[in-house]
């Protein structure tokens, strides 16, 4: 009796047992396929893209800083002229480092080049100011300007900037220009502080005037195609045209969503910015500098 | 006899021991690695594996690097002939928010062998009720809004029909 019982027993283990060994072993197989660790968000680095310009012209070709003789105003007694500092002369921009935290400018001066950041000095003149598209250098009370992608204006009649005014044989700006909203000055597209402050303040509004769409090719972010553009807005001045594809900002290609939600949660303190575009198959840069 | 009842042995056992014994969590890492190759990752979750079921909490969902969503729990119940996800509390996000302002407070996602190419969905927010169904080979969505609530941020991607309100988009 005991015999049977165990072996009814055993017969009712055997398919048990089999079943349970064949279904761990299918999956303990299957396991070895799959993937032990989970999939983390890959976190762009928060560093702040640097705004950046520089000028791969040659030393030939490279703009001169120039400086302009002084309005002559008559006086009664003549001040002794100042030696001029024309050493100036032989720097060459090279290029603009421009952010919130961070501004250098490299200066080539007789085949060496220098990196120099505000306040720092090269012979005998201190770099004063880093703008987007220029830098200041001041020595003996007297401002130097020099700017960058200015070849084909290298003809132009040169300045000199004193700390009281600044006295140029360029043509100032019509000052109805300048309170445009958007303007263009050289390569770079000007926006006014209030207009700029106006649109940062309703973003939502921006919709309004300019619309985009996202790019995705191999489910990866390319860019945002240029949908509409309202006629004779600001955003119709800025230099975008409708089928533009943006394809970086301040050299930070966009391949995620991550890009222009940093540069919009930054907005508030931009004052430049380089947006790259893709029109048909060329690939431009529009440089932006709110003033 | 004992040869069926050998073979009805063996097989109730065998699916309850592939239910038990499934690597429902490595599973899980392979569904968030396919999702990842679309632009969806789901991360900082906890997981939680029992033999029936995989709940994972307090994840938080993000399309192409932008965090879109974030969920309290989602439980898996992987039983082969009925499989059902049941998500709770999803909240959207920063730009998914100003977006599309609605919260789902229950997501209930049922697939039977029976059909093996259709999804039901149920759905609970501040929308209202809503039930639908995702259609894996023609890759279509539907679904019905059956109680309309605050439907308004929603109209958008809204068409009337015969029954109401109802969204449908192909993927």
């Amino acid at each position: 009796m005991k015999a049977d019982s165990k072996n009814s027993t055993l017969a009712i283990l055997i398919p048990i047992l089999s079943a349970i060994f064949i279904a761990k072993a299918l999956w303990v197989g299957a396991s070895y396929y799959l993937p032990k660790s989970s999939v983390d968000k890959e976190y762009k680095s928060e560093v702040e893209p640097l705004y950046y310009r520089y000028s791969l012209a040659s030393k030939k070709a490279a703009p001169k800083p120039i400086i302009v003789k002084k309005k002559k105003i008559k006086r009664v007694k003549k001040a002794p002229p100042k030696p001029r500092n024309l050493e100036v002369k032989k720097f060459s921009l090279k290029g603009i480092y421009y952010s919130k935290s961070k501004k250098i400018a490299t200066i080539e001066y007789k085949g060496k080049t220098y990196v120099l950041e505000p306040g720092e000095e090269i012979k005998g003149f201190k770099l004063a100011k880093v703008m987007p598209n220029y830098v200041i250098f001041t020595k003996d009370k007297e401002k130097y300007r020099l700017d960058i992608f200015k070849e084909e204006k290298k003809n132009k009649p040169p300045r000199v900037v004193t700390p009281q005014r600044e006295i140029s044989t360029t043509p100032k700006p019509v000052k109805k220009e300048k309170k445009q909203a958007v303007y263009q000055e050289g390569d770079t597209t000007i926006i006014s502080k209030e207009a700029f402050d106006k649109y940062r303040k309703n973003i939502k509004d921006i919709r309004r005037y300019i619309g985009g769409v996202p790019i995705i090719k191999n489910n990866k972010l390319k860019g945002f195609r240029i949908s509409y553009i309202k006629k004779g807005s600001d955003f119709d001045r800025v230099g975008l045209k409708r089928g533009d594809i943006i394809i970086a900002i301040n050299g930070e290609e966009i391949t995620d969503l991550s890009v222009p939600m940093r540069f919009m949660n930054n907005i508030d303190s931009i004052s430049a910015a380089t947006i790259t575009v893709k029109r048909g198959n060329e690939v431009k840069e529009l440089e932006y500098e709110v003033r | 006899m004992r040869v069926v009842r050998d073979i009805f042995l063996f097989l109730l056992t065998f699916y309850i021991a592939i239910v038990a014994f499934m690597p429902k969590t490595e599973l899980y890492y392979y569904l968030e690695k396919k999702l990842k190759e679309k632009g969806v990752v789901i991360y900082n979750e906890k997981f939680k594996e029992t033999p029936l079921a995989l709940d994972i909490s307090n994840g938080i969902i993000s399309y192409q690097g932008l965090d879109v969503a974030r969920f309290s729990l989602i439980t898996f119940k992987p039983y082969l002939f009925l499989n059902t996800l049941e998500a709770k509390n999803i909240e959207l996000l920063d730009m998914a928010k100003k977006a599309l302002d609605v919260d789902i407070e229950s997501l209930k996602a049922k697939h039977t062998i029976l059909k093996p190419f259709i999804i039901n969905l149920d759905i609970v927010g501040s929308f209202g009720e809503a039930k639908g169904y995702i259609e894996l080979k023609e890759h279509l969505v539907h679904i019905d809004i059956l109680t309309p609530k605050n439907i308004k941020p929603l109209k958008r991607f809204l068409r009337k029909g015969e029954k109401g309100w109802y969204y449908e988009s192909r993927f």
